[in-house]
């Protein structure tokens, strides 16, 4: 069945055909390109090429002055054998969880919980959760906030008469260290809070004249109207967590021992240290295809509100 | 627009857009055309015209940083162009780098120098280093670290005909030349600073403890022991004045050098040449020690985020009497900042240092640092000889010294004390004398010209790349002992053996399991230098450590 006659003329203006009228959507398509080109030209040349050439020069011994040479997965299996492998994984998991559980859900909660506060405090804390996007500039600060003998957050505990804390130089807290300026510094809270806004009001006065309570109402109207939200922050949080690389850098280096080693300083450290970039980039592919993993599994357990 | 034509247009722009990213070439040295396959001797260059002076000039010499001077500012500001800005502003320096530069392409018709910016003293320099080599947009020449294993990856020229024609080599550090050789052949050349890293330490609080060395002077003797080394730390800390006797990485504190603990001896399973040393009950010691300073004594001030600059940091607060640091530095603090620490504490009488303390037998693995250079080994023979006349006349020629007396007029000028100074102390060339309007004697303290003698004198041990033996990545390997250590030291608790047992795992398994060809053989003449060095500087070391050492360690042949 032929329906395209249902559809409006493709060019305006009423002109007839040819001449003027079928310069125009050709001009149009002329802007499309010149308006998407840069982009388009960006991502080939600093997101798909350098792609590409990984997925090359993981195969090789790549040396940085004289011609490469193909290895086949030499490399890959370097990685893998690399005691310190296993070890930035299970790091960068662990820093995942932490990250995920503590700026990921607790923002969910307090934006929740925010939503029941007046206008006026809703403002303020999105101010306050958008002010500090510095992050860098932060993380270089609570290296100093962090100091075991001069810095104020011990300082802090001292005046509560709370024992001291070794923070970045004790392998036990390290890690959790890493992950507290994360929920300060900037999260989530801000995209949740805007989705909060959206839903409309009746629903919650529907449902209380209903008779449902506080926690009903999140669990009937709240959370399902947040699901695609969540989803898509998921996904963005779990691939920043699994390739965290500047806090660790700047903070602690991989220490104290291995306790903060994540996969994006071992990969830094083989390419930049070692010159082994050859490995470095094995590693790379290898933490590409586990964060392509966990996207597909988050895909499909929220394909429905995805979708919707 | 056809999608065959949107294709076409889109492969056109791909291909414009990768040739516009593609690196220059390098203009060829050799050229078939008659004027520039000659060698015009600079008075034939002189006659040619400009547009021809302009094509013979094409051996490009990419120099780092206006190296022997400094850039032109980068705006003109308010005057009509950029060098008259640095004329009327006093930038000496920007314009004797130019002048530095004409000089040297007079001397040298076919070369055309180009300064670049690229700071080689920077936190990231490898990286940078990784991305000029491999964008072939590299300096002609720069720093060389992380050896041999840069060497072995093929990073710099090598420059051994050059050396042998090269009439004052002999003037290098003995530790520079070793530095740079593997297997018979240089890579690099000696910086003209050379110092050691040393101990930086406050001399007002080692007076006021009543600390003086064998010259009545506040400070460590000259043969101070590790336990002298603890007992000061101690009594130097001051927990109530938030002041610590020393502050520094979560290294092992000089307890492997002043004992002279080789961390990796040979494997005599004969699977690697390597092995690391967890057999040595002294090992364990270091550990147990660095964790009792820190935990027991509470005597250094050390953290998982203290660096170098964190440690200057600590020294310069007022809050750590010894720092680890690197000698030609605190000769230029001196010099460059008197009032440092206060009108009434020159800095002279306040910061003094001292060499790393000895172990028991007397050893010390005090070590001359040189900052050795390389050369770009893609550079082609013409550029490399460039580079080399380069850096020469940039140590110790024209350029160091047209330099340096830029910097002295212009210092003189200001009323400050010339930097001129330091250079002269620390360099290893010998330079003109007409370069000091003063002795450097008027100029440093005694103890400062002191440890310089004592520097120069320092001996050089011999190492395996000398004998064609392959050494572990120094960077890979420096980063594993820092997390040893860090881990011993700052843990709440840990079992030390069983870190130590990981660990010799660790390095087994990785940074160790190479094996040089015909390693055995090598070893032993290795091992045998080594002994003989040991024999001839530290012969007390050698006469009640070293055999027993030797016999349960180094010997390749199980005994």
């Amino acid at each position: 069945m032929n329906d395209t006659t249902a559809l409006p003329p493709r060019s305006s203006g009423g002109r007839g055909s040819g001449g003027a009228g079928s310069a125009r959507p050709r001009y149009k398509h002329l802007a499309a390109w010149c308006f998407t080109l840069p982009g388009l030209l960006f991502q080939f040349f600093f997101g798909w090429f350098p792609i590409a050439v990984a997925f090359i020069v993981a195969f090789q011994r790549y040396y940085l002055v004289h011609p490469p040479q193909w290895i086949g997965l030499r490399n890959f299996h370097d990685a893998v054998a690399d005691p310190l492998t296993p070890v930035a994984f299970t790091n960068t998991a662990y820093y995942a969880a932490l990250s995920l559980g503590l700026t990921f859900l607790v923002p969910i909660i307090i934006s929740i919980l925010l939503m029941e506060m007046p206008p006026r405090i809703i403002r303020v804390m999105m101010v306050l959760w958008f002010l500090p996007v510095a992050s860098t500039a932060g993380i270089v600060i609570w290296k100093y906030l962090y100091n075991p003998k001069l810095g104020l957050l011990n300082g802090l505990l001292d005046m509560m008469h709370l024992p001291r804390q070794a923070w970045l130089d004790d392998p036990g807290l390290a890690m959790l260290s890493l992950v507290l300026p994360g929920v300060i510094l900037f999260s989530p809270g801000l995209v949740y809070i805007a989705s909060l806004q959206g839903i409309p009001e009746e629903l919650y006065e529907a449902a209380e004249l209903e008779g449902a309570g506080f926690l009903q109402k999140i669990r009937q109207i709240t959370l399902p109207r947040l699901r695609p939200v969540i989803a898509m922050m998921l996904i963005f949080s779990v691939i920043a967590a699994f390739q965290v690389f500047e806090q660790p850098f700047i903070m602690t280096g991989g220490g104290p021992g291995y306790a903060t080693l994540t996969v994006g300083i071992r990969i830094y450290d083989l390419a930049f240290k070692a010159y082994n970039l050859g490995k470095a980039t094995a590693l790379a592919i290898l933490l590409f295809f586990l964060i392509m993993a966990l996207v597909v599994i988050q895909r499909r357990c929220f394909r429905e509100s995805l979708d919707e | 627009m056809s999608p065959r034509r949107r294709a076409l247009v889109a492969s056109l722009l791909c291909a414009a857009g990768l040739a516009a990213c593609a690196p220059e070439n390098r203009p060829p040295s050799g050229s078939p055309e008659p004027l520039l396959s000659r060698d015009l001797s600079p008075q034939e260059f002189q006659l040619l015209t400009d547009r021809e002076k302009v094509r013979y000039r094409n051996v490009v010499l990419r120099i780092p940083d206006a190296w022997g001077g400094g850039m032109l500012p980068l705006s003109r500001g308010p005057y009509p162009d950029v060098l008259e800005k640095a004329v009327h502003t006093g930038e000496l320096e920007a314009l004797m780098a130019y002048y530095n530069r004409a000089q040297f392409e007079l001397e040298h018709p076919r070369v055309r120098v180009e300064f670049i910016n690229f700071d080689m003293w920077s936190l990231h320099f490898r990286s940078m280093l990784a991305v000029a080599l491999a964008a072939n947009r590299a300096p002609a020449v720069y720093i060389a670290k992380d050896l041999p294993h840069t060497i072995e990856q093929g990073m710099f020229a090598d420059i051994t005909e050059l050396v042998k024609e090269w009439d004052r080599a002999h003037e290098q550090p003995e530790s520079a030349r070793r530095d740079g050789t593997v297997d018979g052949r240089t890579y690099t050349i000696s910086h003209n600073e050379f110092g050691g890293s040393l101990i930086r330490y406050r001399k007002d609080w080692f007076r006021e403890a009543g600390i003086l060395n064998e010259h009545g002077e506040p400070g460590p003797r000259s043969d101070w022991t590790w336990d002298d080394f603890r007992a000061i730390c101690k009594e130097l800390t001051d927990p109530a004045k938030k002041r610590w006797g020393f502050a520094g990485q979560t290294n092992d504190f000089f307890y492997q050098d002043a004992y002279g603990i080789r961390p990796y001896i040979p494997d005599r399973s004969g699977k690697r040449t390597w092995r690391f040393n967890d057999q040595d009950p002294r090992m364990l010691e270091s550990l147990k020690a660095a964790r009792a300073m820190v935990r027991e004594d509470q005597s250094i001030a050390t953290s998982v985020t203290m660096g170098w600059f964190e440690s200057h940091g600590e020294f310069d607060a007022g809050r750590a009497a010894m720092i680890s640091s690197f000698s030609p530095h605190i000769a230029r603090e001196f010099l460059e900042q008197p009032d440092k620490f206060g009108k009434d504490k020159p800095f002279g009488e306040t910061v003094g240092m001292a060499l790393p303390p000895r172990g028991p037998t007397g050893h010390s693995g005090f070590k001359i640092v040189t900052n050795p250079f390389g050369f770009d080994p893609t550079l082609d023979k013409e550029q490399l000889r460039a580079a080399f006349d380069w850096t020469k006349s940039l140590f110790y020629g024209d350029i160091f010294e047209n330099y340096l007396r830029a910097v002295n007029q212009k210092e003189k000028a200001l009323g400050k004390r010339s930097f001129t100074y330091q250079v002269l102390l620390t360099t290893p060339y010998s330079y003109d004398p007409k370069l000091l309007d003063r002795p450097l004697s008027e100029v440093f303290p005694g103890d400062y010209l002191r440890i310089y003698d004592v520097i120069r004198k320092s001996p050089a041990p011999p190492l395996p790349r000398e004998f064609g033996l392959r050494e572990p990545p120094i960077t890979e390997w420096e980063s594993a002992i820092r997390a040893l250590y860090s881990e011993a030291v700052l843990s709440p608790s840990v079992d030390l053996e069983a870190l130590l047992r990981r660990t010799a795992d660790m390095f087994n398994r990785t940074i160790l399991d190479f094996r040089t060809e015909g390693d055995r053989e090598k070893l032993e003449r290795y091992y045998d230098t080594l002994g003989e060095y040991y024999r001839k500087n530290f012969p007390r070391y050698y006469r009640e450590e070293w055999p027993g050492l030797y016999e349960r360690y180094y010997r390749v042949a199980a005994p």
